[in-house]
């Protein structure tokens, strides 16, 4: 049911941060015979598809803008950023702005999560690599998320997080590392 | 332009002026430039919200309009403005999963960003917002409730006690950290 989406990764510049995406995902969670056409059929990580192809090419563009109308992404879910690392892993992911600087590899986030600017025209946050996002969690303003972070749900972010701590709270405390 | 058939709304809508209000505010924190800013705005879902409420609000030629317009042009999934009153020049950030609930009161030039909620809790009166008011992501505003002028909510605070004109407010449940 999902094959018709197949040919958008054939077409797709940057196959290899799809390839990563999938190999990611699938350590995640159990997939079938073929990986990708599994995965397709989960709405949130169609939303990642179309970035990838959005973001690589006007082959990509065109067959992402037109895919979209009959496959749905996930409700809600704006990925704004255009730098994503590869292997972001996204948890169902409603309601859901990612619009950091940019992302690292291999992060991981779940459902209403924010990361945007505070002010209209303010700065944003940046994410690195292995970073994870829960429910729920929001980071606001120029600020920075290091490798290895967790945000624990409705905590809320508003100052930079050192490398591999957790932080919880509202505003969002070291309760870990 | 794909979105130039919802021009028509302003030219039959009853308050231009709210709209031109909202307009301007967008412009200026968007820096959208001089030309063409209402078709650019058009484009996106959450100032469509806003504006399919100043024509819901003001004369019926607009609630009409906005009504077929809705259908095609849709607004910010899980943005709803319902409220009684909203003072000229309101900017929304993002709008997801953002609610203004009916009977609340909104005065000029706030600002409202993701995730937040203002509406009734038990009490039968909504919130009362001043003007100039900032609410930051993710907080909520619930029951009878007067915010200031000029108030700053921060991200995730959870207010149930009045919040004097020109405070901060941090925290579950919010208290004032600066004045």
């Amino acid at each position: 049911m999902y094959l018709p989406l197949l040919p958008g990764y054939l077409i797709a510049k940057r196959r290899d941060l799809i390839r990563r995406d999938v190999a990611r995902w699938a350590s995640e969670m159990s997939v079938g015979r073929i990986p990708l056409l599994s995965l397709l059929a989960l709405p949130e990580f169609r939303s990642l598809f179309y970035h990838r192809l959005r973001h690589g090419g006007s082959a990509g563009r065109v067959f992402a803008f037109l895919a979209r109308i009959i496959y749905r992404p996930q409700l809600g879910l704006q990925l704004k950023t255009v730098e994503i690392g590869p292997g972001l892993f996204i948890k169902h992911g409603q309601l859901t702005v990612l619009a950091a600087r940019t992302v690292g590899a291999d992060c991981t986030i779940f459902h209403h999560v924010v990361v945007d600017a505070a002010e209209p025209n303010g700065g944003r946050p940046q994410i690195g690599s292995g970073v994870m996002l829960r429910t729920r969690a929001i980071v606001l303003g120029d600020v920075e998320v290091a490798e290895g972070a967790q945000v624990a749900a409705a905590a809320v972010v508003v100052d930079n997080v050192p490398p591999r701590t957790t932080v919880a709270g509202v505003p969002a405390r070291r309760i870990r590392g | 332009m794909l979105r130039t058939p919802l021009l028509l709304g302003y030219l039959v809508a009853g308050r231009r002026d709210l709209i031109s209000a909202d307009v301007e505010r967008w412009r200026r924190e968007q820096n959208l430039g001089d030309r063409r800013v209402l078709l650019k705005l058009l484009s996106q879902p959450e100032f469509r919200s806003l504006y399919y409420f100043r024509l819901r609000n003001a004369g019926s030629a607009g609630r009409l309009f906005q009504r077929i317009a809705r259908v095609i042009y849709r607004g910010q999934t899980t943005l709803y403005l319902l409220a009684s009153e909203i003072g000229p020049g309101l900017y929304i950030q993002s709008g997801l999963a953002t609610g203004v609930g009916t009977d609340t009161t909104l005065g000029a030039n706030c600002t409202i960003g993701q995730h937040v909620m203002i509406a009734h809790s038990n009490s039968r009166r909504a919130p009362r917002i001043g003007n100039g008011v900032r609410i930051m992501a993710g907080a909520l505003i619930l029951g009878d409730v007067d915010i200031g002028d000029g108030a700053v909510i921060s991200p995730g605070a959870v207010v149930l006690r009045n919040v004097p004109a020109g405070a901060t407010v941090e925290g579950v449940p919010a208290r004032q950290v600066e004045t």
